[in-house]
């Protein structure tokens, strides 16, 4: 279980990630794809970084359809930036030099 | 001359950990730096049935943990997600690699070992659709397509290994291939035929992708009538070979016309402490237990310029 990374739900997709009053970086991923467990340590430590200013939370897409099918997801991993209940930022795949990558993506919703 | 690092390996697939077991295994104080994360391509395999040793078949993800795992054991240091941006052999023969965050770090050798990427397919709707439909990873994106006509396209070993695992999801695969027979393995072959799910489309190319926020189609021209038709795919899987990450490193060192690195039997490059292998170099075949072998190769060439330069 990771410390920095809460594991989010369809059930409570409105509260955690449309309500939240920092910004919200999504890990969508799923057990059978080795990328996107390659990268969780990466966006574990980005989460230890942004601790208090931004929020990260990861969705797993086989144990939740409707937040993936809303928002279109084909592919995993992806990364979704939420502010103020609005998609603001997305990337598809791993990104070269992920941790400073998606710290970019948090940041640019920080300034 | 005195540097951070005997060894620094640039690329932390399979050639680049093997080399790393290796030199650390030397007592070579060794770096290991990988610009995205460990394992490299074999991360998107889910599973590896044809590395000697392994009978029971082991995911991509599993092999490169326990990989990353052997070489941090005899010592090497492991840096993820932080790239090398320029390689210079200075005067005096030692190497400075400059890396993504801006740091610089310096060795007496460089064992390069960047590997490759998929080659896009240059058809309108590709950019448009990639994550969308788009994709070169069926173990990341299968799941996605469910019940619903999908597409191939290439036909070598990643076309029909990649097309098989979507067997078990999609309800058709259009596998479309330029050439009249698949090159992969007989046995991948074999089982990826077998499906009644698999229709091969010989002898074509795709030619567009249609969608707006997902592929909703694709048009497809044979080469042999000049006739085009169109499928009504969810999705388009794409294997169609690969470019080397060579960008680096091209100026300093002779490739072929593809831009993969020319090396000889020692895998020595003609720069004198710069060597390299794996799927970034000119071999006769790329399968794992070759490009781990590469690395291993590699590293003992390593080992003894270093120990040249002592006397």
């Amino acid at each position: 279980m990771s410390e920095f990374v809460a594991e989010v739900t369809d059930g409570n997709w409105e509260t955690e990630v449309l309500g939240s009053n920092t910004p919200v970086l999504v890990d969508f991923w799923a057990a059978w794809c080795g990328p996107c467990r390659m990268i969780a340590p990466t966006v574990e430590a980005v989460a230890e970084k942004f601790q208090g200013k931004a929020k990260v939370v990861k969705l797993n897409v086989d144990e939740n359809m409707e937040v993936p099918s809303t928002y279109g997801i084909k592919g995993i991993p992806t990364l979704m930036v939420f502010k103020n209940g609005q998609l603001v930022d997305s990337h598809v795949g791993v990104p070269p030099n992920a941790q400073a990558a998606i710290s970019q993506m948090i940041e640019k919703q920080l300034a | 001359m005195n540097t951070d690092y005997d060894v620094i390996i640039v690329g932390g697939g399979p050639t680049g950990l093997a080399a790393a077991v290796y030199t650390g295994r030397a007592l070579l104080k060794t770096l290991v730096i990988e610009k995205q994360f460990f394992g490299g391509q074999i991360v998107n395999s889910f599973a590896i049935d044809n590395y000697p040793g392994f009978a029971d078949g082991i995911t991509g993800y599993d092999f490169t943990q326990a990989f990353v795992k052997h070489a941090k054991r005899f010592g090497a240091e492991v840096r993820e997600g932080n790239g090398a941006e320029k390689i210079t052999k200075e005067a005096d023969g030692h190497f400075t690699v400059a890396l993504a965050d801006g740091s610089a770090v310096t060795a007496k050798a460089v064992i390069l070992a960047m590997g490759r990427h998929p080659r896009r397919l240059e058809v309108p709707g590709y950019d448009k659709l990639f994550g969308k439909g788009v994709s070169v990873c069926a173990t990341c994106d299968g799941a996605f397509f469910k019940d619903v006509p999908i597409a191939v396209v290439g036909g070598g070993n990643s076309a029909v290994e990649e097309g098989s695992f979507m067997i078990r999801y999609a309800s058709e695969i259009k596998s479309i291939h330029r050439r009249d027979h698949f090159t992969a393995q007989k046995i991948l072959i074999e089982e990826y035929l077998h499906s009644p799910k698999v229709r091969p489309v010989w002898n074509s190319t795709v030619e567009a992708i249609h969608g707006e926020k997902e592929v909703e189609g694709i048009r497809i021209r044979s080469l042999q009538t000049d006739k085009t038709e169109e499928f009504p795919v969810k999705a388009v899987f794409i294997f169609i070979g690969w470019i080397p990450n060579s960008a680096l490193v091209k100026d300093m060192v002779d490739t072929d016309a593809d831009g993969r690195l020319i090396v000889n039997e020692l895998m020595e490059t003609k720069v004198p402490g710069l060597f390299a292998g794996g799927d970034l170099c000119v071999r006769p075949i790329y399968q794992l237990a070759n490009v781990v072998a590469d690395g291993v190769q590699a590293a003992i060439s390593a080992e003894k310029y270093l120990e040249g330069k002592k006397h």
